[in-house]
């Protein structure tokens, strides 16, 4: 009966180990997704990353594009499911960073040869929040010197061009 | 220099022969693929 | 040991008119300076400004030690300014850029200025999608006045009526006289793209609207996509390029304006002025038609043999977009790199490569060897084997229409040819050093035909990790290729002839 009860379990350890492995991986490099398109057409997979720019509302579904850094794709959800996402990144704020679970197209028939992810799970991982730029006290000092320099060197010219126009 | 009036019938000319290659293009793909 | 004061005239003269254009791009800054200042991107004010402080200076400095009316304006002074100031600008231009902090290196920052300048397209700056609106606008514009032309815009500001003025025009890469006074030609030019700026912007921000960006953003949107596609440039605001927008009707909008971008500008005023035939028999035109309709034909039954898109319009938004995108020397892109090579294969790939050489118009915004130089080199070559099929006493005078009736005589034909054969030698020179640094033969052949036609799409060589030798040789390349090589050889060689000059009088 034990014996049965330790097979029973490790057969179940077996199983759920080796089914995370037919589920998605976390993609956060998106290289991977366009170095690996062909093999990687219409499977479900999961990726993660900040989203940038802006909602774009077409109808009853919205385009995000979500960038790991460097490379961004394009998702296509429903508004519902999209508007979960509040805040975008841009120069002044960081963008909610979301982990989505979806089905990816290497060239998506439905939206004209695309590389695109339909979503079927989107959670938002980390809220987005400002990013602050302060202002980099040491330039304004080259600035200032800087400032003087130009109109002294402008004053030189204008004293010159006077002279000239005198002379001629 | 140019009227308002030529500079208009220019623009649209223009876009107009762009829009019409285009066309053209576009039906040329839909043969092929076919 | 005394240097004549003749040597110093052509400096003189040299230096008066490149500081004269510093000071009229310098002007420029105060549109990002403006900009940033409405969207309280303080840091970008500041880097602006000190950008604009150090132009002023070093513009003022050689208007300083110019003079402008030393001796008689030669070709050899205007070829040489143009030269001169497009390399001067790149460095004062890359400030700013370097200062944002979104460029690896300062020669980083040079090539995406002589990429905005030259508008080829491809892009070192890193983390595109958290640009600021200021730096955004700014790159925009440089692509939009480099394809004009920097010395155009000068010229347009010009006062006093100069005799140099023309041959400045002809250095920057232009010959085209729309009107006999060169003032006035660079002023139509202007006029023309202003107007088109405002109908295109007006049309990208209402498609702006209708695929779901916000107003002012779609605004902005729709200001930049229009001016890196009328300059054939292929900057976008963001990092995806043109997929960020995932719009076909976005996709037809800049195709319409990136190809009247890429015609002549002598096409536009003969058809402003009511002459719509101008468009049928100009053989510009008559060039891109045949070119571009048979790399589109081939393209599409090579992309269709391997399969590589579900239907027709997948087909048309990446395979013809991305082909009339690149003979039009553009550079908007509607897939990703490393797609190029990964899913194309070599046929698409060098069907790309032809395209993109040949290139757009003469005298317009776009790169190549030009339509007019293939069509007169491929009619020289027709009229040729008819001469020799011909009774030998019969003499025929063959004929090309390019606005007016023109003679294709040898002289006509040997130029072309000649420039031709400068374009090849640079792409051959650049395919030779990708390959040598390890890219793939295919890749170095894309990557080298999309700088030397000023194109802009990218295989994927393009990176800030790419060797510096090779970004060096890219920047030199956009150049010469924009330029068209005569002015540059101008300089290197009154440069070297001064160096030699100098050590002859040292020596003795």
């Amino acid at each position: 009966m034990f014996k049965m009860c330790k097979i029973a379990l490790l057969c179940l350890i077996l199983i759920l180990g080796t089914s995370s492995v037919c589920f998605a991986n976390d993609i956060t490099n998106f290289n991977d997704l366009i170095e690996n398109g062909k093999s990687l057409d219409g499977k479900t997979l999961t990726i993660e990353g900040e989203a940038i720019g802006e909602i774009m509302k077409r109808g009853d579904y919205s385009w995000i594009n979500i960038s790991d850094g460097s490379n961004a794709i394009g998702v296509w959800g429903e508004n519902s499911v999209i508007n979960r996402i509040t805040t975008l990144g841009n120069y002044k704020q960081k963008g909610d960073i979301v982990k989505i679970q979806g089905e990816f197209h290497r060239a998506c028939s439905e939206h004209g040869g695309d590389m695109d992810i339909h979503i079927k799970n989107l959670s938002v991982i980390e809220k987005g929040r400002k990013v602050s730029h302060p202002i980099d006290y040491s330039k304004v000092k080259i600035l200032s010197l800087l400032s003087l320099a130009s109109l002294i060197t402008a004053l030189i010219y204008f004293k010159l061009w006077h002279k000239r126009k005198i002379t001629a | 220099m140019i009227g308002k009036g030529k500079m208009i019938r220019g623009v649209l000319t223009e876009v107009a022969f762009v829009s019409i290659f285009i066309g053209v293009i576009w039906i040329i793909n839909l043969l092929v693929i076919r | 040991m005394k240097i004549s004061i003749r040597d110093f005239d052509d400096i003189r003269i040299i230096n008066y008119y490149t500081g004269y254009i510093i000071i009229v791009i310098a002007g420029l800054m105060l549109i990002p300076i403006i900009t940033s200042i409405s969207f309280k991107e303080w840091n970008t004010v500041v880097d602006f400004s000190i950008s604009i402080n150090i132009s002023i200076i070093i513009g003022l400095l050689l208007m300083i030690t110019g003079s402008n009316r030393s001796k008689k304006f030669e070709w050899k002074h205007g070829l040489i300014i143009s030269a001169f100031s497009w390399l001067l600008l790149m460095l004062l231009c890359a400030v700013p850029y370097y200062l944002s902090g979104h460029l690896k290196s300062f020669l980083d920052a040079c090539f995406d200025v002589m990429s905005g300048f030259t508008t080829t397209g491809l892009v070192m700056a890193q983390d595109l999608d958290h640009l600021s609106v200021g730096l955004n606008i700014w790159r925009h514009m440089l692509t939009f006045v480099g394809g004009q032309g920097m010395v155009v815009l000068a010229l347009t500001f010009l006062v006093s009526d100069t005799a140099g003025a023309y041959k400045m025009y002809v250095g920057e890469g232009k010959d085209i006289e729309l009107l006999p006074n060169v003032k006035h030609t660079t002023r139509a030019i202007w006029i023309i793209s202003l107007v088109y700026l405002f109908i295109g912007t007006f049309a990208l921000w209402i498609n702006g609207l209708f695929i779901g960006l916000k107003p002012v953003s779609s605004f902005f949107h729709g200001l930049f996509i229009f001016m890196s596609a009328w300059s054939t440039g292929g900057f976008a605001p963001m990092s995806q390029n043109m997929l960020y927008y995932h719009s076909f009707s976005y996709e037809i909008l800049t195709i319409i304006f990136f190809v009247i971008g890429s015609f002549n500008f002598g096409l536009h005023y003969a058809v402003w002025q009511g002459n719509r035939k101008e468009i049928f028999k100009n053989i510009e035109i008559q060039s891109f038609l045949v070119t571009a309709g048979i790399t589109t034909f081939l393209l599409i039954i090579g992309l269709k043999k391997l399969n590589v898109y579900p239907n027709s319009i997948a087909l048309f938004r990446k395979g013809v977009y991305i082909l009339l995108s690149a003979h039009t020397t553009t550079g908007f892109g509607t897939i990703y790199a490393r797609q190029f090579a990964l899913e194309w294969g070599d046929f698409g790939v060098f069907i790309l490569v032809i395209a993109m050489l040949i290139g757009g118009s003469a005298c317009s915004t776009a790169g190549g060897f030009k339509g007019l130089r293939v069509g007169i080199v491929f009619k020289g070559i027709i009229a040729e084997i008819r001469k020799t099929l011909s009774p030998e006493r019969k003499v025929k005078v063959y004929k090309y229409h390019y606005i007016k009736d023109q003679v294709l005589n040898d002289a006509a034909v040997k130029s072309a040819a000649f420039i031709i054969i400068c374009y090849i030698a640079l792409f051959t020179v650049g395919t030779a050093i990708g390959c040598y640094y390890g890219y793939s033969l295919p890749s170095s052949a894309f990557e080298a035909a999309s700088i030397t036609g000023n194109v802009g799409l990218s295989i994927g060589v393009t990176t800030p990790s790419m060797p510096s030798l090779m970004k060096v040789y890219y920047i030199i390349a956009m150049y010469l290729g924009r330029l068209e090589f005569i002015s540059v050889f101008t300089l290197i060689g009154f440069v070297i002839g001064g160096c030699r000059k100098l050590c002859l009088k040292c020596v003795r």
